[in-house]
């Protein structure tokens, strides 16, 4: 019974009568004269090491980074307008060949010319490296020609009448080249030279504009002007296995363009004439084939240049159009004839059939074959109504739900019978079917209706439903049946139990449209206001805009076949990644207009993705959906300097100041520019990454110093994980913080501080060669004036030796005393050789007079003073008969002051002399005594006493006429007793241990202890003392000591 | 052979007609077809070289593709003339870029030299090809870019050259310049031109074909040439100065020139050479060859829409007092 119901569900076409044709149609966003492309010809496309890519045009060459081309001519130093083919090189150069011959080479933001010289006059049509880090290139008429990487050109080979259009390198040093006869095998020597070794005739005799490999594959195709697409295999020299491809297709006769192998090994084939293909190769047969051309969206076809970018964006350059790009090579849209037929409500599969509902009629697609569908319409019983649910039954019935007729069953005629339910109205609208086994489950505004053909159900909220508008109905891989409520959440049914799940958020119950089960069984929800939901664990967990959906907003879901859940929202679509929860979001960008619809979601058996729309059918191909998961390249565009372009491409050094700096950057994303964001920090300024979807950055008061600008760049869901773009920026220090400017200063300091010790040592040795000029002058001087000096010296030591033997003559005799006093001593010591003390005695009668005397100064004044003190004495004693000591004084002082006034202009001398004279009567031993400035020992009875003179000098600075008078000292002595006289010399002499003077006391302790000896002995013990007491001290004064014992 | 100003004035001045001028030959002409002879060929049936070419100009303002339709290119069929079983291969090549047209090979009447000059654009061979019998075989499309940018000429230049590679029968088409590659769609602005015209004359005796070399400033005189005219009828000249001047006309597998007076009057304008069949019809298919040079030797471009229009000659009326 189900076959022959298959079987006339198979005639359905024939009963339904008219089947409208349905266009399949791909979105392209066409890259034009909007976006900077001055010219709508391009005849060649490739991508550089960027990401962006190169159009060229017959008037320059474009640049496009994903939102704007950028043309460059040969104003720009371009060789020739008119580009012809494009070449990347692995060293990130982007090489042109131009329609007369001419290559630019583009490196580093700057054109250069190759040196072609007169070695290519015509188009060069291909380039491509040589492995050796130069080039070869076809030049049209002028045969393979070898560029070097500097650019300068050498003939290769060329044949007569032979045009060359394309190039690809073969193992062994082989060339194959596409010509205007077909192809040539060419040997490269090692030393580089090019020899033809045959022309392979037995592969095309057509021209060959295009040849690729497959990576990983020794199967090569060759893209010919008439014969469509060769493929081969070279098998050393020859070739084999020679097929042309799609033959049977009737792809045998494209005129090929271009050949561009995709990301999963497919061959993109652009064509004049045909537009493009895009097959899936099984060894040469063709897999799958999709066509792009004028009719189906590509709006043209002729299609000079195809490109597969590295984001998996399929590029078409559309002959006289520009250039375009396949929004999403996944996503292909099946558009209705006819505005009314547009709404796609509903969608359902079974196996390969898949089925859609319209306002008034089912559209089927058999074997997946969107091209020709069957329309079920009104003539088999389908109301002219919005289809807003489908299911199909195991036995191929199908079961239609509508607006506001309730819902409708195929019967064994194929024919829509009304399924009864309930007729009230909330009962006639059916939003969601559902089959189980021979139950059809009808989601209503009035509950859940399970029809079988035993009995029929209502399930309400009476039987545990969370509310009676059922949005979506949905049988899990365990056999149950879930209810998606309006208000309120899921309900759960399993035989006769319903389990309800109240889904709420701050007290607001959740609108449930949809339900899905993914391939690990989780269950999960799409919600009107509340993003997606699923079941983990009993939990219930979810994701909203916050986490990357489009909107909260969504009106369907299901899980492809590919892991992935996806949910509709208003003009576009979430895609959840099932393991990573990770979103990506579908928009225009992806061809979904923003207006767009999404009504219905559904995965067909080939895990592709079925979404209804007020458009139109759309098929998103998860399978297609390959792409790269490299990030952007980040690049540093534009720099802006205190409002200065400045290049961007090197180290740009700027004079001290303070500047304000912007930095432009782009991430070349050619598929999704607006999903590009981007990381920047400024090495020297920030500490830290900054993160921002704006391609610019701006910086104010930069000072001085070293600075980095690093910039990364993401896709929106990615990592910042690819190249880092660099631009060094030096703001100069001012001279004086620059480190040599400190170094010279440092050095300068150094030199100065070395000047200056060098000069003040110069300075120095000059001082020292004049000091030592002026100390040899001076000691010369000196040395001179010492023998002069000792010369005089000498003379006057002889004077002085001689004036002494005058002195000594002068003084009496210290033997002569001994006569007079036996005993008597004379301890006579001049400083000098002559002597300022004196002695003097003179006997008259039986008197003794003596006198010690000290006259002012020592040496030869004292001399001179002793003499005339002395020849005084004489005088006053001798000639006028004065015979008291203290009159004698008197005298003498009269005298002396006399005698210096006379003889000296100084009025005010204070030349004197101390004495001490006594008068010793022998006879009587009686002493009389005076003294001037001098003191007198006298031990009488053993006892020692001291006898202090008159407190005044002899001469000195007295007034005219003034007459000094001198005490008298007067001692009877006794046989035996000793009377000593003394000057200073011995008293004020220093020495004894602290170098201390001897004094009177000293003196006077001395001769108390040596009181007992003789008279010789005492003096000569006194001697002894005195050397002793003087030591290493020089002596002060004469010394003069006089003892007598009577 | 440069041309001068005038000339691009004309053409900017006749601007509105060229769309009319794509095709080649064009309507004014009321020529058949153009005829190229296999290589192997007798020049007595009318080709001298086996080989012509034919200029198109795109104005340097064209954005749409170009393409140029070839009318029965194949060398089988009811159109082209057999010697024998039909054995001839044609090329049909197009080349365009530096040198197309300024390289002087490319100027001159025989098929010598760097006579292909430029980027071969397209090319192909036909030969006795019924897929292709009056059938349009559109070359193209073609970046408008392509050609040789002449501002003399106005615009950017295409040079079309078919040759007879083997065979000895006549390949006989026509071209279409378009926009399209389906259909006759005339490229605004654009024209075409050649420097000898090799061409088939109609059997009808009544039919007059035209063709239009044009004058520019500098001429005071030129030579017209031609070649296997086989006696059949007359061959004149009109210009605004000229009411019909017959020229030397050549025999049978012969060139014949002579000299022609240009006046003033006839200065930048186009002269009108016509082909006047004999009356009695008795020469069948035809075909001759055409080339004007002026004092210095230089050949004068036959455009297939005569610059300035057909000429019209306005004879000098002396008005006398009635007495």
């Amino acid at each position: 019974m189900r076959a022959v119901l298959l079987r006339l569900l198979m005639l359905l076409p024939v009963l339904a009568g008219t089947a409208p044709v349905k266009a399949q149609t791909y979105k392209l966003k066409p890259v034009g004269s909007a976006e900077g492309l001055t010219n709508s010809f391009v005849h060649a496309l490739a991508q550089d090491a960027t990401g962006r890519l190169w159009i060229g045009t017959g008037e320059g060459a474009g640049r496009f980074d994903g939102r704007r081309v950028t043309m460059f001519t040969t104003a720009d130093s371009l060789a020739e307008n008119f580009v012809s083919s494009i070449h990347p090189a692995k060293d990130g150069s982007v090489w042109f060949g131009h329609s007369e011959g001419g290559i630019s080479i583009y490196n580093d933001g700057v054109f250069r010319k190759a040196r072609t010289g007169d070695i290519t006059s015509s188009s060069i049509n291909a380039i491509i490296d040589d492995g050796s880090g130069g080039f070869w290139a076809a030049a049209q008429n002028n045969g393979i020609i070898h560029i070097s990487a500097d650019g300068t050109c050498r003939s290769g080979i060329t044949m007569e009448g032979v045009l060359w259009f394309s190039l690809l390198p073969l193992n062994d040093g082989l060339l194959l080249a596409g010509a205007s006869d077909g192809l040539h095998l060419l040997q490269v020597s090692a030393d580089g030279t090019l020899t033809f070794i045959g022309n392979l005739s037995n592969v095309s005799r057509s021209p060959v504009h295009a040849l690729v490999t497959r990576p990983g594959s020794k199967r090569i195709w060759a893209g010919t002007g008439d014969e469509g697409i060769i493929s081969f295999t070279m098998a050393g020299r020859s070739p084999t296995g020679i097929t042309q491809i799609g033959e049977k297709a009737g792809l045998g006769g494209l005129q090929v363009r271009d050949l561009a192998i995709g990301a999963y090994g497919q061959l993109i084939v652009g064509t004049f004439g045909h537009g493009a293909y895009e097959m899936d190769l099984e060894g040469d047969s063709i897999k799958s084939l999709l066509h792009y051309g004028l009719e189906n969206g590509l709006g043209s076809d002729n299609v000079g240049a195809v490109l597969l970018d590295s984001e998996n964006n399929l590029w078409f350059a559309r002959f006289g159009l520009g250039l375009a790009r396949l929004l999403d090579r996944a996503v292909v849209y099946y558009a209705a004839e006819g505005a009314a037929a547009e709404d796609v409500r509903a969608i359902t599969f079974q196996g390969n059939n898949v089925w859609f509902g319209i306002h008034g009629a089912i559209l089927h697609a058999r074997n997946n074959d969107m091209r020709q569908l069957d329309t079920l319409g009104r003539p088999i019983g389908v109301p002219s109504e919005d289809i807003t649910a489908l299911a199909v039954h195991d036995d191929g019935r199908l079961c239609a739900g509508t607006a506001t007729a309730g819902a409708f069953q195929q019967d064994a005629t194929g024919h829509f019978r009304a399924i009864p339910i309930g007729r009230d109205r909330m009962s006639l609208q059916v939003h969601a079917l559902a089959v189980h086994g021979d139950e059809t489950w009808i989601g209503t505004s009035n509950g859940v209706y399970v029809v079988s053909p035993k009995q029929t159900r209502h399930l309400t909220t009476e039987n545990g439903l969370l509310h009676n508008e059922v949005n979506a109905l949905f049988k899990d891989a365990q056999g149950r049946m879930w209810v998606a409520c309006n208000n309120g959440g899921v309900s759960m049914v399993s035989g006769d139990e319903v389990k309800s799940f109240t889904l709420t958020e701050q007290g607001n119950a959740f609108h449930v449209s949809g339900i899905t089960q993914d391939s690990v069984g989780t269950i999960w929800f799409s919600t009107n206001g509340n993003g997606v939901r699923y079941l983990k664990d009993d939990m219930v967990m979810g994701l909203g805009a916050a986490q990357g959906l489009r909107s909260d907003y969504c009106y369907a879901i299901a899980a492809d076949g590919h892991g992935s859940i996806w949910t509709c929202h208003r003009g576009g679509a979430s895609r959840i990644d099932r393991a990573t929860l990770r979103v990506r979001t579908y928009d225009r960008q992806f061809g979904i207009e923003p207006d767009r619809r999404m009504n219905a979601v559904a995965t067909g058996t080939d895990g592709n993705v079925w979404f209804g729309s007020d458009k139109g059918l759309l098929r998103y191909a998860t399978g297609r959906d390959i792409r790269s998961s490299l990030p952007p390249t980040a690049m540093i565009t534009a720099v802006k300097v205190s409002g200065r372009d400045m290049p961007p491409t090197g180290p740009i050094v700027l004079p001290p100041d303070d500047y304000r700096i912007q930095f432009d950057f782009l991430g070349t994303s050619l598929g999704d520019p607006d999903g590009v964001h981007y990381r920047y920090k400024l090495e020297g300024h920030d500490l830290e990454w900054t993160e921002t979807a704006q391609s610019s950055a701006y910086y104010m008061r930069i000072a001085d110093g070293n600075y980095v600008m690093l910039v990364q760049a993401a896709m929106a869901d990615g990592d910042f994980t690819g190249n880092t773009a660099r631009l060094q920026l030096i703001v100069r220090a001012p001279i004086w913080k620059r480190p040599w400017f400190i170094t010279v200063c440092i050095i300068l300091w150094l030199f100065t501080v070395y000047i200056i010790i060098r000069l003040r040592e110069r300075g120095q040795r000059r001082m020292r060669e004049l000091l030592k000029r002026k100390l040899d002058e001076r000691t010369h001087e000196l040395q001179r004036k010492k023998m002069e000096l000792e010369e005089k010296n000498k003379d006057i030591t002889d004077s002085i030796t001689y004036a002494r033997r005058i002195q000594q003559a002068i003084l009496p005799q210290a033997e002569e005393l001994g006569t007079q006093l036996p005993g008597a001593f004379v301890f006579y010591r001049p400083r000098d050789i002559v002597s300022g003390d004196f002695y003097w005695f003179r006997r008259f009668g039986n008197k003794l007079i003596l006198a010690c005397a000290d006259c002012t100064g020592h040496g030869v004044p004292g001399a001179f003073m002793s003499m005339i003190g002395s020849m005084l004495l004489r005088e006053v004693s001798v000639e006028k008969k004065v015979n008291s000591p203290d009159v004698l004084l008197t005298n003498l002082d009269k005298e002396l002051r006399t005698v210096l006034r006379y003889q000296g202009e100084d009025q005010h001398n204070h030349d004197g002399m101390d004495i001490s004279l006594c008068e010793i009567d022998l006879s009587t031993k009686h002493l009389r005594a005076s003294a001037a400035m001098h003191d007198l020992f006298i031990l009488s009875k053993g006892k020692l006493r001291r006898e202090r003179g008159s407190r005044q000098s002899i001469g000195g600075a007295l007034g005219d006429g003034a007459i000094q008078a001198f005490s008298m000292i007067e001692a009877p002595l006794e046989a035996g007793d000793r009377v000593y006289l003394f000057s200073d010399g011995m008293p004020d002499q220093f020495g004894g241990p602290h170098s201390k003077k001897l004094k009177v006391s000293g003196l006077f302790t001395w001769i108390e202890e040596t009181a007992s000896l003789p008279m010789a002995e005492q003096s000569e013990q006194l001697r002894l003392r005195f050397n002793a007491w003087m030591g290493d001290q020089e002596q002060v004064d004469d010394v003069l000591l006089i003892g007598i014992e009577v | 052979m440069k041309l001068t100003h005038p000339l691009l004035l004309a053409l900017m001045v006749a601007s509105p007609l060229l769309s009319a001028a794509q095709p080649v030959p064009a309507a004014v002409e009321n020529i058949p077809y153009l005829v190229t002879f296999g290589a192997n060929s007798r020049t007595s049936w009318g080709d001298d070289d086996f080989c012509q070419t034919f200029f198109f100009v795109v104005p340097k303002t064209t954005t749409v593709p170009v393409y140029i339709r070839v009318y029965d290119p194949d060398c089988y069929g009811a159109i082209d003339e057999a010697k024998g079983p039909f054995d001839t291969v044609t090329n049909f090549s197009i080349y365009g870029g530096k040198g197309c047209i300024s390289d002087p090979a490319a100027r001159e009447t025989e098929p010598v030299g760097n006579f292909r000059s430029g980027n071969l654009l397209a090319t192909r061979d036909f030969g006795a090809d019924a897929k292709y019998d009056k059938q349009w075989y559109a070359f193209g499309p073609f970046d408008p870019s392509s050609g040789e940018d002449m501002p003399e000429y106005g615009g950017r230049v295409f040079k079309m050259i078919a040759q007879g590679k083997s065979g000895d029968d006549g390949n006989l088409y026509r071209y279409f310049m378009s926009s399209k590659p389906d259909a006759n769609e005339a490229i605004e602005g654009g024209n075409a031109f050649t420097f000898e015209y090799s061409f088939r004359l109609h059997d009808d005796p009544a039919e007059v074909s035209h063709i239009y070399p044009y004058v520019d400033e500098r001429v005071i005189s030129v030579k017209q040439t031609n070649f296997d005219w086989d006696g059949d009828g007359s061959i004149r000249v009109v210009s605004v100065a000229k009411k019909g001047d017959q020229v030397l006309a050549s025999g049978d597998d012969q060139w014949a020139s002579s000299m022609l007076p240009i006046v003033k009057q006839e200065l930048n304008t186009s002269l009108d050479i016509r082909f006047i069949k004999r009356p009695d019809g008795a020469i069948k298919n035809n075909n001759v060859v055409f080339y004007v040079r002026n004092q210095y030797g230089a050949l004068l471009p036959f455009f297939t829409v005569p610059i300035g229009g057909v000429p019209q000659y306005k004879p000098t009326i002396a008005i006398s007092k009635l007495r």
